[in-house]
Protein backbone atom coordinates (compact mmCIF):
# COMPACT_ATOMS: atom_id res chain seq x y z
CA UNK A 1 0.00 0.00 0.00
CA UNK A 2 1.42 3.23 -1.18
CA UNK A 3 1.01 5.83 1.75
CA UNK A 4 2.41 9.02 0.67
CA UNK A 5 0.40 10.94 2.95
CA UNK A 6 2.74 9.31 5.60
CA UNK A 7 5.67 9.12 3.83
CA UNK A 8 6.02 12.58 2.64
CA UNK A 9 5.76 13.32 6.20
CA UNK A 10 9.74 11.88 7.08
CA UNK A 11 11.13 14.81 4.32
CA UNK A 12 9.96 17.40 6.44
CA UNK A 13 12.98 20.09 6.62
CA UNK A 14 13.24 19.16 10.62
CA UNK A 15 16.33 18.08 11.80
CA UNK A 16 16.09 14.61 13.62
CA UNK A 17 18.58 13.66 15.95
CA UNK A 18 17.70 10.17 15.80
CA UNK A 19 18.39 10.16 12.26
CA UNK A 20 21.84 10.58 10.84
CA UNK A 21 22.41 10.23 7.16
CA UNK A 22 26.25 9.37 6.68
CA UNK A 23 26.73 11.06 3.60
CA UNK A 24 30.90 11.55 2.40
CA UNK A 25 30.99 15.35 3.33
CA UNK A 26 29.04 14.49 6.89
CA UNK A 27 31.42 11.93 7.47
CA UNK A 28 34.38 14.03 6.63
CA UNK A 29 33.34 17.28 8.44
CA UNK A 30 32.40 15.03 11.64
CA UNK A 31 35.78 13.61 11.86
CA UNK A 32 38.02 16.53 11.33
CA UNK A 33 35.27 18.35 14.00
CA UNK A 34 35.92 15.91 16.51
CA UNK A 35 39.50 15.52 16.00
CA UNK A 36 40.41 19.17 16.40
CA UNK A 37 38.11 19.49 19.45
CA UNK A 38 40.00 16.54 20.95
CA UNK A 39 43.50 17.15 20.01
CA UNK A 40 42.62 21.13 20.98
CA UNK A 41 45.30 22.47 18.29
CA UNK A 42 43.37 25.80 17.31
CA UNK A 43 40.74 27.71 19.40
CA UNK A 44 38.66 28.22 16.35
CA UNK A 45 37.33 25.62 13.97
CA UNK A 46 35.08 27.04 11.26
CA UNK A 47 32.53 25.08 9.34
CA UNK A 48 31.52 26.70 6.16
CA UNK A 49 29.15 25.13 3.59
CA UNK A 50 25.77 26.47 1.48
CA UNK A 51 22.65 26.89 3.25
CA UNK A 52 21.08 23.33 3.40
CA UNK A 53 23.84 20.97 3.03
CA UNK A 54 23.39 20.01 6.83
CA UNK A 55 26.37 21.89 8.81
CA UNK A 56 23.52 22.82 11.72
CA UNK A 57 22.78 19.23 11.73
CA UNK A 58 26.08 18.04 12.12
CA UNK A 59 27.15 20.73 14.46
CA UNK A 60 24.00 19.67 16.69
CA UNK A 61 24.80 15.92 16.49
CA UNK A 62 28.61 16.20 17.57
CA UNK A 63 27.54 18.93 20.61
CA UNK A 64 25.35 15.96 21.74
CA UNK A 65 27.98 13.64 21.46
CA UNK A 66 30.34 15.66 23.68
CA UNK A 67 27.82 16.40 26.26
CA UNK A 68 28.25 13.29 27.75
CA UNK A 69 32.05 14.23 28.10
CA UNK A 70 32.57 17.56 29.07
CA UNK A 71 30.38 20.90 29.36
CA UNK A 72 29.26 21.69 25.25
CA UNK A 73 27.39 24.49 24.75
CA UNK A 74 25.04 24.93 21.89
CA UNK A 75 24.10 28.34 20.19
CA UNK A 76 21.82 28.17 17.62
CA UNK A 77 20.58 31.60 17.13
CA UNK A 78 23.19 34.51 16.98
CA UNK A 79 23.47 36.65 19.82
CA UNK A 80 22.98 40.11 19.96
CA UNK A 81 25.04 41.89 22.64
CA UNK A 82 28.69 40.83 23.24
CA UNK A 83 27.14 40.64 26.86
CA UNK A 84 24.48 37.73 25.54
CA UNK A 85 27.49 35.62 25.21
CA UNK A 86 28.80 35.80 28.64
CA UNK A 87 25.15 35.65 29.96
CA UNK A 88 24.23 32.29 28.28
CA UNK A 89 28.04 31.06 29.16
CA UNK A 90 27.13 32.16 32.95
CA UNK A 91 23.54 30.51 33.17
CA UNK A 92 25.58 26.83 31.34
CA UNK A 93 27.74 26.56 34.43
CA UNK A 94 25.11 27.69 36.60
CA UNK A 95 26.17 31.15 37.39
CA UNK A 96 24.30 33.87 38.08
CA UNK A 97 24.53 36.62 35.25
CA UNK A 98 24.68 40.05 37.40
CA UNK A 99 23.93 42.90 35.08
CA UNK A 100 25.19 45.77 37.09
CA UNK A 101 28.87 44.22 37.00
CA UNK A 102 30.64 45.86 34.27
CA UNK A 103 32.24 44.13 30.99
CA UNK A 104 35.37 43.35 31.50
CA UNK A 105 34.90 42.10 35.46
CA UNK A 106 32.35 39.83 33.98
CA UNK A 107 34.55 38.67 31.88
CA UNK A 108 37.11 38.31 34.48
CA UNK A 109 34.81 36.57 36.69
CA UNK A 110 33.97 34.32 34.02
CA UNK A 111 37.45 33.14 32.97
CA UNK A 112 38.27 32.33 36.64
CA UNK A 113 35.25 30.02 36.83
CA UNK A 114 36.30 28.06 33.43
CA UNK A 115 39.27 27.97 33.92
CA UNK A 116 39.68 24.13 35.71
CA UNK A 117 38.08 22.54 32.71
CA UNK A 118 37.93 23.25 28.52
CA UNK A 119 34.89 23.47 26.77
CA UNK A 120 33.60 24.00 22.98
CA UNK A 121 30.71 26.06 22.26
CA UNK A 122 29.16 25.84 19.15
CA UNK A 123 27.95 28.56 17.03
CA UNK A 124 25.25 28.26 13.94
CA UNK A 125 24.75 31.11 11.19
CA UNK A 126 27.80 32.79 12.88
CA UNK A 127 27.76 34.51 9.55
CA UNK A 128 25.04 37.07 11.38
CA UNK A 129 27.50 37.75 14.21
CA UNK A 130 29.59 41.61 14.26
CA UNK A 131 32.59 42.82 14.16
CA UNK A 132 32.66 43.06 18.14
CA UNK A 133 31.26 39.70 18.80
CA UNK A 134 33.95 38.11 16.75
CA UNK A 135 36.45 39.85 18.75
CA UNK A 136 35.46 38.77 22.03
CA UNK A 137 35.02 34.70 20.16
CA UNK A 138 38.62 35.87 19.46
CA UNK A 139 39.94 36.88 22.68
CA UNK A 140 38.05 34.27 24.87
CA UNK A 141 39.40 31.90 22.13
CA UNK A 142 42.81 32.87 22.82
CA UNK A 143 42.59 32.08 26.48
CA UNK A 144 42.87 28.96 25.74
CA UNK A 145 40.00 28.19 27.89
CA UNK A 146 37.11 28.02 25.59
CA UNK A 147 37.29 26.61 22.05
CA UNK A 148 34.61 27.52 19.66
CA UNK A 149 33.30 25.44 16.67
CA UNK A 150 31.43 27.92 14.43
CA UNK A 151 28.88 27.22 11.56
CA UNK A 152 28.50 29.43 8.62
CA UNK A 153 27.93 29.97 5.00
CA UNK A 154 30.03 29.94 2.58
CA UNK A 155 29.89 32.96 0.84
CA UNK A 156 29.83 35.08 3.97
CA UNK A 157 32.30 32.63 5.69
CA UNK A 158 34.58 32.90 3.25
CA UNK A 159 34.41 37.07 3.03
CA UNK A 160 35.25 36.78 7.32
CA UNK A 161 37.86 34.24 7.66
CA UNK A 162 39.58 36.66 5.03
CA UNK A 163 40.30 39.41 7.73
CA UNK A 164 43.28 40.50 9.36
CA UNK A 165 42.03 39.23 12.68
CA UNK A 166 41.16 35.52 11.14
CA UNK A 167 43.46 35.04 8.50
CA UNK A 168 46.59 35.15 11.04
CA UNK A 169 45.38 33.14 13.87
CA UNK A 170 45.37 29.38 14.12
CA UNK A 171 42.07 27.86 12.77
CA UNK A 172 40.77 24.82 11.47
CA UNK A 173 38.36 25.56 8.34
CA UNK A 174 36.20 22.60 7.07
CA UNK A 175 34.17 23.01 4.35
CA UNK A 176 30.97 21.17 3.80
CA UNK A 177 30.57 19.54 0.11
CA UNK A 178 27.03 18.45 -1.41
CA UNK A 179 25.37 15.04 -1.67
CA UNK A 180 26.70 12.84 -4.49
CA UNK A 181 23.90 11.39 -6.87
CA UNK A 182 24.26 7.78 -5.74
CA UNK A 183 24.21 9.46 -1.52
CA UNK A 184 20.79 10.57 -2.58
CA UNK A 185 19.32 7.80 -3.60
CA UNK A 186 20.57 5.74 -0.55
CA UNK A 187 19.17 8.73 1.44
CA UNK A 188 15.97 8.65 -0.34
CA UNK A 189 15.87 4.42 0.01
CA UNK A 190 16.70 4.41 3.48
CA UNK A 191 14.41 7.00 4.89
CA UNK A 192 11.22 5.08 3.24
CA UNK A 193 12.64 1.53 4.23
CA UNK A 194 13.07 2.44 7.56
CA UNK A 195 9.55 3.30 8.28
CA UNK A 196 8.30 0.60 5.81
CA UNK A 197 7.21 2.45 2.74
CA UNK A 198 9.37 -0.30 0.63
CA UNK A 199 6.96 0.07 -2.17
CA UNK A 200 7.38 3.52 -2.81
CA UNK A 201 11.35 3.53 -2.56
CA UNK A 202 10.42 0.60 -5.22
CA UNK A 203 9.27 3.26 -7.14
CA UNK A 204 12.91 5.77 -7.13
CA UNK A 205 15.06 4.36 -9.35
CA UNK A 206 19.15 5.63 -9.59
CA UNK A 207 17.96 7.73 -12.67
CA UNK A 208 15.22 9.18 -10.78
CA UNK A 209 17.91 10.06 -8.08
CA UNK A 210 20.29 11.41 -10.58
CA UNK A 211 18.01 13.90 -11.69
CA UNK A 212 16.64 15.00 -8.49
CA UNK A 213 20.29 15.52 -7.39
CA UNK A 214 21.06 17.58 -10.59
CA UNK A 215 17.63 19.52 -9.71
CA UNK A 216 18.50 20.22 -6.28
CA UNK A 217 22.14 20.64 -6.93
CA UNK A 218 23.32 18.18 -3.97
CA UNK A 219 22.09 20.34 -1.55
CA UNK A 220 20.74 17.98 1.41
CA UNK A 221 17.68 20.47 2.22
CA UNK A 222 16.18 21.11 -1.15
CA UNK A 223 16.39 17.31 -2.03
CA UNK A 224 14.22 16.74 0.53
CA UNK A 225 11.97 19.70 -0.31
CA UNK A 226 11.68 18.39 -3.41
CA UNK A 227 11.36 15.05 -2.34
CA UNK A 228 8.09 15.99 -0.31
CA UNK A 229 6.70 18.04 -3.14
CA UNK A 230 7.07 14.61 -5.15
CA UNK A 231 5.68 13.00 -3.15
CA UNK A 232 2.16 15.24 -2.32
CA UNK A 233 2.25 15.55 -6.49
CA UNK A 234 1.84 11.37 -6.64
CA UNK A 235 -0.11 11.24 -3.59
CA UNK A 236 -2.64 14.22 -5.48
CA UNK A 237 -2.27 11.86 -8.60
CA UNK A 238 -3.42 8.78 -6.10
CA UNK A 239 -6.50 10.29 -4.86
CA UNK A 240 -7.62 12.10 -8.23
CA UNK A 241 -7.24 8.86 -10.22
CA UNK A 242 -4.22 9.97 -12.33
CA UNK A 243 -3.00 6.88 -14.02
CA UNK A 244 -0.40 9.35 -15.95
CA UNK A 245 1.05 10.65 -12.57
CA UNK A 246 0.51 7.19 -10.62
CA UNK A 247 4.48 6.43 -11.19
CA UNK A 248 7.69 8.62 -11.27
CA UNK A 249 8.33 10.08 -14.41
CA UNK A 250 10.57 12.82 -15.73
CA UNK A 251 7.26 15.38 -15.47
CA UNK A 252 6.87 14.53 -12.49
CA UNK A 253 9.85 15.36 -11.59
CA UNK A 254 10.18 18.25 -13.73
CA UNK A 255 6.58 19.59 -12.05
CA UNK A 256 8.15 18.94 -8.72
CA UNK A 257 11.40 20.74 -9.69
CA UNK A 258 8.76 23.91 -10.91
CA UNK A 259 6.88 23.55 -7.50
CA UNK A 260 10.29 24.26 -5.60
CA UNK A 261 12.05 26.80 -7.45
CA UNK A 262 14.67 24.38 -8.96
CA UNK A 263 13.68 25.42 -12.51
CA UNK A 264 11.65 27.85 -14.25
CA UNK A 265 9.58 27.94 -17.17
CA UNK B 1 -2.03 20.10 -3.38
CA UNK B 2 -4.82 21.49 -5.02
CA UNK B 3 -6.70 21.66 -8.14
CA UNK B 4 -5.82 24.24 -9.42
CA UNK B 5 -2.01 23.96 -8.01
CA UNK B 6 -1.87 20.76 -9.55
CA UNK B 7 -3.22 21.89 -13.34
CA UNK B 8 -0.78 25.02 -13.20
CA UNK B 9 1.92 22.57 -12.84
CA UNK B 10 0.72 20.76 -15.58
CA UNK B 11 0.59 23.57 -17.63
CA UNK B 12 3.92 24.91 -16.63
CA UNK B 13 5.58 21.42 -17.52
CA UNK B 14 4.10 21.36 -20.65
CA UNK B 15 5.19 24.66 -21.64
CA UNK B 16 8.83 24.25 -21.13
CA UNK B 17 8.37 20.68 -22.52
CA UNK B 18 7.63 22.24 -25.91
CA UNK B 19 10.61 24.90 -25.22
CA UNK B 20 12.77 22.22 -25.08
CA UNK B 21 11.51 20.39 -28.27
CA UNK B 22 12.56 23.14 -29.58
CA UNK B 23 15.67 23.74 -28.98
CA UNK B 24 16.69 20.40 -29.92
CA UNK B 25 14.38 20.81 -33.24
CA UNK B 26 16.45 24.36 -34.07
CA UNK B 27 19.97 22.09 -33.04
CA UNK B 28 18.51 19.07 -35.63
CA UNK B 29 17.96 21.37 -38.36
CA UNK B 30 21.16 23.34 -37.80
CA UNK B 31 23.01 20.59 -37.87
CA UNK B 32 21.59 18.91 -40.67
CA UNK B 33 22.14 22.23 -42.22
CA UNK B 34 25.89 21.67 -41.53
CA UNK B 35 25.74 18.12 -42.82
CA UNK B 36 23.91 18.59 -46.03
CA UNK B 37 26.45 21.39 -47.20
CA UNK B 38 29.36 19.44 -45.84
CA UNK B 39 28.67 16.20 -47.95
CA UNK B 40 27.35 18.53 -51.25
CA UNK B 41 31.28 20.39 -51.25
CA UNK B 42 32.03 17.19 -50.75
CA UNK B 43 30.39 15.08 -53.32
CA UNK B 44 30.32 17.91 -55.85
CA UNK B 45 33.64 18.99 -55.68
CA UNK B 46 35.13 15.86 -56.19
CA UNK B 47 34.05 14.94 -59.79
CA UNK B 48 35.65 17.77 -60.59
CA UNK B 49 38.82 17.26 -58.89
CA UNK B 50 39.91 14.87 -61.44
CA UNK B 51 40.76 17.08 -64.21
CA UNK B 52 43.91 17.77 -62.45
CA UNK B 53 45.67 18.07 -65.90
CA UNK B 54 43.96 21.63 -66.77
CA UNK B 55 44.09 22.80 -63.26
CA UNK B 56 48.37 21.47 -63.36
CA UNK B 57 48.46 23.38 -66.61
CA UNK B 58 46.90 26.80 -65.13
CA UNK B 59 47.77 26.78 -61.17
CA UNK B 60 51.46 27.49 -61.55
CA UNK B 61 51.18 30.28 -63.54
CA UNK B 62 48.62 32.02 -62.04
CA UNK B 63 47.11 34.32 -64.36
CA UNK B 64 43.42 34.99 -62.30
CA UNK B 65 45.71 36.57 -59.73
CA UNK B 66 47.33 38.97 -62.31
CA UNK B 67 44.72 40.34 -64.01
CA UNK B 68 41.86 42.06 -61.80
CA UNK B 69 38.07 41.46 -62.81
CA UNK B 70 36.49 43.56 -65.50
CA UNK B 71 33.80 46.24 -65.30
CA UNK B 72 30.73 44.31 -64.14
CA UNK B 73 28.61 45.57 -67.37
CA UNK B 74 30.87 43.80 -69.33
CA UNK B 75 30.09 40.67 -67.36
CA UNK B 76 26.53 41.14 -67.68
CA UNK B 77 26.24 41.96 -71.53
CA UNK B 78 28.20 37.90 -72.18
CA UNK B 79 26.20 34.45 -70.82
CA UNK B 80 29.01 32.92 -69.06
CA UNK B 81 28.51 29.12 -68.23
CA UNK B 82 30.44 28.40 -65.49
CA UNK B 83 31.68 24.59 -66.13
CA UNK B 84 34.12 24.41 -62.81
CA UNK B 85 34.80 26.01 -59.53
CA UNK B 86 38.06 24.56 -57.94
CA UNK B 87 39.11 25.36 -54.20
CA UNK B 88 41.80 28.01 -55.38
CA UNK B 89 39.08 29.98 -56.71
CA UNK B 90 40.20 29.76 -60.00
CA UNK B 91 37.34 30.37 -62.06
CA UNK B 92 37.61 28.09 -65.92
CA UNK B 93 35.29 29.23 -68.22
CA UNK B 94 34.06 27.01 -70.95
CA UNK B 95 32.76 30.14 -72.67
CA UNK B 96 29.54 29.91 -74.41
CA UNK B 97 29.31 33.49 -75.38
CA UNK B 98 25.95 34.92 -77.06
CA UNK B 99 26.48 37.78 -79.13
CA UNK B 100 25.24 41.01 -77.55
CA UNK B 101 21.99 42.22 -78.33
CA UNK B 102 23.19 45.87 -78.21
CA UNK B 103 24.82 46.02 -81.69
CA UNK B 104 28.00 48.13 -82.03
CA UNK B 105 27.86 49.54 -85.13
CA UNK B 106 31.62 49.79 -85.86
CA UNK B 107 33.79 52.57 -86.38
CA UNK B 108 36.36 51.30 -88.57
CA UNK B 109 34.76 51.17 -92.35
CA UNK B 110 35.48 47.69 -93.81
CA UNK B 111 38.44 48.05 -95.53
CA UNK B 112 38.85 44.48 -96.59
CA UNK B 113 35.70 41.97 -97.59
CA UNK B 114 34.98 39.21 -95.15
CA UNK B 115 35.81 36.65 -97.60
CA UNK B 116 39.35 37.86 -98.24
CA UNK B 117 39.95 38.27 -94.51
CA UNK B 118 38.86 34.43 -94.00
CA UNK B 119 41.70 33.02 -96.08
CA UNK B 120 44.90 33.88 -94.57
CA UNK B 121 43.35 33.21 -91.35
CA UNK B 122 42.88 28.99 -92.01
CA UNK B 123 46.25 27.59 -91.45
CA UNK B 124 47.25 24.78 -92.69
CA UNK B 125 47.58 21.53 -90.32
CA UNK B 126 51.35 21.24 -90.41
CA UNK B 127 52.01 24.98 -90.41
CA UNK B 128 52.55 26.55 -86.96
CA UNK B 129 49.70 28.48 -85.85
CA UNK B 130 50.92 32.25 -85.81
CA UNK B 131 48.37 35.20 -84.53
CA UNK B 132 47.76 37.30 -87.55
CA UNK B 133 47.28 40.34 -85.79
CA UNK B 134 46.89 42.60 -88.62
CA UNK B 135 44.70 41.15 -90.71
CA UNK B 136 41.97 39.68 -88.05
CA UNK B 137 42.03 43.31 -86.59
CA UNK B 138 40.29 44.35 -89.65
CA UNK B 139 37.16 42.20 -88.74
CA UNK B 140 34.24 44.13 -87.70
CA UNK B 141 33.41 43.75 -84.09
CA UNK B 142 30.42 41.53 -84.91
CA UNK B 143 32.12 38.42 -87.51
CA UNK B 144 34.72 38.69 -84.48
CA UNK B 145 32.56 38.04 -81.99
CA UNK B 146 31.43 35.39 -84.07
CA UNK B 147 33.92 33.47 -84.76
CA UNK B 148 34.81 33.71 -81.26
CA UNK B 149 31.91 32.04 -80.08
CA UNK B 150 32.17 29.56 -82.80
CA UNK B 151 35.48 28.84 -82.10
CA UNK B 152 36.39 30.16 -78.96
CA UNK B 153 40.73 30.31 -78.89
CA UNK B 154 43.62 32.90 -77.87
CA UNK B 155 43.61 34.08 -81.63
CA UNK B 156 39.91 34.96 -81.62
CA UNK B 157 40.06 36.42 -78.21
CA UNK B 158 43.58 38.00 -78.67
CA UNK B 159 41.79 39.86 -82.01
CA UNK B 160 38.88 41.06 -79.92
CA UNK B 161 41.03 42.83 -77.06
CA UNK B 162 43.26 44.35 -80.14
CA UNK B 163 39.63 45.29 -81.94
CA UNK B 164 38.35 46.65 -78.69
CA UNK B 165 41.46 48.84 -78.01
CA UNK B 166 41.94 49.94 -81.48
CA UNK B 167 37.94 51.32 -80.76
CA UNK B 168 38.78 53.02 -77.63
CA UNK B 169 36.51 50.31 -75.73
CA UNK B 170 39.17 49.56 -72.88
CA UNK B 171 37.09 47.94 -70.68
CA UNK B 172 36.33 45.30 -73.20
CA UNK B 173 39.88 45.16 -73.97
CA UNK B 174 41.10 44.40 -70.77
CA UNK B 175 37.70 41.36 -70.43
CA UNK B 176 39.44 39.89 -74.12
CA UNK B 177 42.78 40.25 -72.80
CA UNK B 178 42.37 38.41 -69.75
CA UNK B 179 40.19 35.43 -71.55
CA UNK B 180 43.32 35.53 -74.52
CA UNK B 181 46.32 35.11 -71.47
CA UNK B 182 43.70 32.27 -69.96
CA UNK B 183 44.59 30.13 -73.33
CA UNK B 184 47.87 30.86 -73.44
CA UNK B 185 49.23 32.12 -70.19
CA UNK B 186 52.75 32.54 -71.25
CA UNK B 187 52.24 34.99 -74.15
CA UNK B 188 52.74 38.82 -73.62
CA UNK B 189 50.38 39.87 -76.38
CA UNK B 190 47.40 39.86 -74.01
CA UNK B 191 49.40 41.93 -71.53
CA UNK B 192 50.18 44.46 -73.80
CA UNK B 193 46.95 44.83 -74.77
CA UNK B 194 45.62 44.90 -71.26
CA UNK B 195 48.39 46.87 -69.75
CA UNK B 196 48.01 49.70 -72.65
CA UNK B 197 44.48 49.88 -71.78
CA UNK B 198 45.16 50.62 -68.20
CA UNK B 199 47.22 53.10 -69.76
CA UNK B 200 44.14 54.75 -71.15
CA UNK B 201 42.04 54.37 -68.21
CA UNK B 202 44.69 56.38 -66.65
CA UNK B 203 45.66 53.39 -64.38
CA UNK B 204 49.35 53.71 -65.07
CA UNK B 205 50.20 51.97 -61.76
CA UNK B 206 48.00 48.87 -62.66
CA UNK B 207 49.63 49.02 -65.80
CA UNK B 208 52.88 48.85 -64.27
CA UNK B 209 52.37 45.92 -61.79
CA UNK B 210 51.12 43.71 -64.60
CA UNK B 211 53.99 43.74 -66.67
CA UNK B 212 56.14 43.33 -63.30
CA UNK B 213 53.93 40.30 -62.64
CA UNK B 214 54.56 39.19 -66.11
CA UNK B 215 57.80 39.71 -66.04
CA UNK B 216 58.23 37.42 -62.18
CA UNK B 217 56.93 34.65 -64.55
CA UNK B 218 58.65 35.07 -68.10
CA UNK B 219 61.08 36.80 -69.02
CA UNK B 220 60.04 39.02 -72.63
CA UNK B 221 62.38 41.48 -73.77
CA UNK B 222 59.28 43.23 -75.38
CA UNK B 223 57.55 43.08 -72.09
CA UNK B 224 60.78 44.67 -70.35
CA UNK B 225 60.63 47.13 -73.13
CA UNK B 226 57.34 48.52 -72.51
CA UNK B 227 57.82 48.05 -68.29
CA UNK B 228 60.58 50.43 -69.33
CA UNK B 229 58.73 52.71 -71.22
CA UNK B 230 56.19 53.08 -69.03
CA UNK B 231 58.09 54.46 -66.76
CA UNK B 232 58.14 51.40 -64.19
CA UNK B 233 61.35 50.59 -61.97
CA UNK B 234 62.76 47.50 -61.12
Amino acid sequence: MRDFEEAKRLFVDVIDAKFYFDSTSAEVSRYKIENAIKERYAPLIFLIGDPGVGKSYILRLISGELEKQKLSIFIDHPFFDKRDLLKILYEAKGLEFDKTINFNALKEKLLEEYRDDKHTIFIDEAQLLNEEQFELIRILGDTKIFQFVLSMHKEEGCEILEKKHFKSRTKVVIEYGRLHHSEVYRYIQSTLLMRDHNEIALMFSKKDAMKITKYCQGNFRTVKKFVFTLLSLLEYAKKNGLKKYSDINSCLLQMSALEIGAIHD
Amino acid sequence: MTDRAFEELQRRCKRLNSRRLMKWFLIFVLLAGVAVSTVFNFYIDKPIKKEVSIKKIIKPIKPKTVLPKIKKNIQKSIKKKIVKKDRYDTIVLKPTIVIPEIKIQPKVKKIVPKQEIKKPVIIPKEQKPTVDIKVISLKDEQSLLKDNQEHESFKSTLSLAKYYYEHSKYGKSIYFAKKANHYKPSSFKPWKYYAKSKIEQNKKSEAIEAIKQYLSYFDSDEAVKMFQEIGGKK
